[in-house]
């Protein structure tokens, strides 16, 4: 299984796979495993407020830019001082990284996933399907879901 | 109850004031913007809730608060101002009470739920044939999310049907 999201015939059965939550304060967003390419811990998230949302990035060899999302998934411009986490996603277009409190890598794990209300269903929109993870609720997307979502890279 | 209304309704007058002995029936009166009423067949309304525990959902409809916990179910709450409005009111009061209602799909299907924002206290009120009158016309939303509207104390009440304020997301 790819996606936990898609296809919609999958929603409110039990999947099973490997994801990584990805927790950015109060938003809590869990990607099938294949979907996040690298994690990487940040060394310093000293940064000027960017009114790009896009925060320089360089460690040993690497540059790229960093983007920290808000509630909404949007970028926001004062780059948080607790997330010092990085996450990349799988994309042949975007090459930046996503800033997190926390991530936890899950094995093998059986999710139930739940369809989002029809009223709250909207084509292109990053989330489809919620699950409950540890008492929390969790909301499913993939990576070309949140890349797509214009909010998160800005378009 | 719903049926019931809707078929008072469609055969009464506009304005005109209810005959002593007419049948009624109940409905919940929501003022959801100051000035601005709904009307719920009571038997759709099912809970006020205080201070919902939220989860906001991005790229949900900008008339969509999230999802609310309730009663062991996440149900999404609207904000029917900013959907009728076609954009949000950024002096809106913070969500304080919520209404949770029923709503199917179709006949003879289970019994769902879905919440809007209720600024105000719900009144109780009778509605008769008589009272009926045309949907107001400053949204285009009416017709959609409504199948009949009463006059109530000089204002124009659309009837909203909860299966269709549920079914779909208005863009």
């Amino acid at each position: 299984m790819k996606y936990l999201a898609i296809p919609q015939k999958a929603l409110a059965s039990a999947v099973r796979g490997n994801f990584v939550l990805l927790v950015a304060d109060s938003l809590r967003l869990l990607l099938p495993q294949e979907d996040v390419v690298a994690l990487e811990r940040l060394g310093s998230n000293q940064f000027p407020d960017s009114a790009s949302g896009l925060f320089p990035y360089r460690q040993d060899e690497q540059v790229g830019q960093i983007v920290a999302l808000s509630e909404q998934l949007l970028p926001l411009r004062v780059f948080p001082r607790e997330r010092f986490l990085l996450s990349r996603l799988i994309s042949a277009e975007h090459d930046f990284f996503l800033a997190w409190n926390e991530v936890r890598v899950l094995i093998d794990i059986e999710l139930k996933p739940q369809p989002l209300p029809a009223v709250m269903q909207v084509p292109g929109a990053p989330i489809e399907a919620y699950v409950e993870l540890d008492g929390m609720l969790v909301l499913c997307s993939t990576a070309a879901q949140l890349l797509a979502y214009n909010g998160v890279t800005g378009g | 109850m719903d049926a019931q209304l809707l078929q008072m309704i469609e055969g009464g007058q506009a304005d005109a004031a209810p005959l002593s002995d007419e049948p009624r029936a109940a409905a919940r009166l929501l003022e959801y913007r100051r000035g601005h009423f709904v009307a719920f067949p009571a038997h759709a309304t099912v809970e006020l809730v205080a201070r919902p525990a939220l989860l906001v959902v991005p790229g949900s409809p900008y008339y969509c608060h999230g999802l609310m916990a309730w009663q062991g179910r996440q149900i999404p709450l609207l904000d029917l101002n900013t959907l009728l409005r076609a954009y949000p009111d950024e002096r809106a009061p913070a969500i304080d009470h919520v209404l949770v209602l029923a709503y199917q799909r179709a006949p003879l299907q289970p019994l769902e739920y879905g919440a809007v924002c209720a600024p105000s206290l719900l009144q109780m009120i009778e509605v008769a044939d008589s009272q009926q009158c045309e949907l107001p016309n400053h949204s285009d939303l009416w017709p959609l999310i409504s199948g009949s509207c009463f006059r109530h104390e000089g204002n124009a009440v659309p009837v909203l049907d909860t299966g269709l304020l549920f079914a779909q997301a208005y863009l």
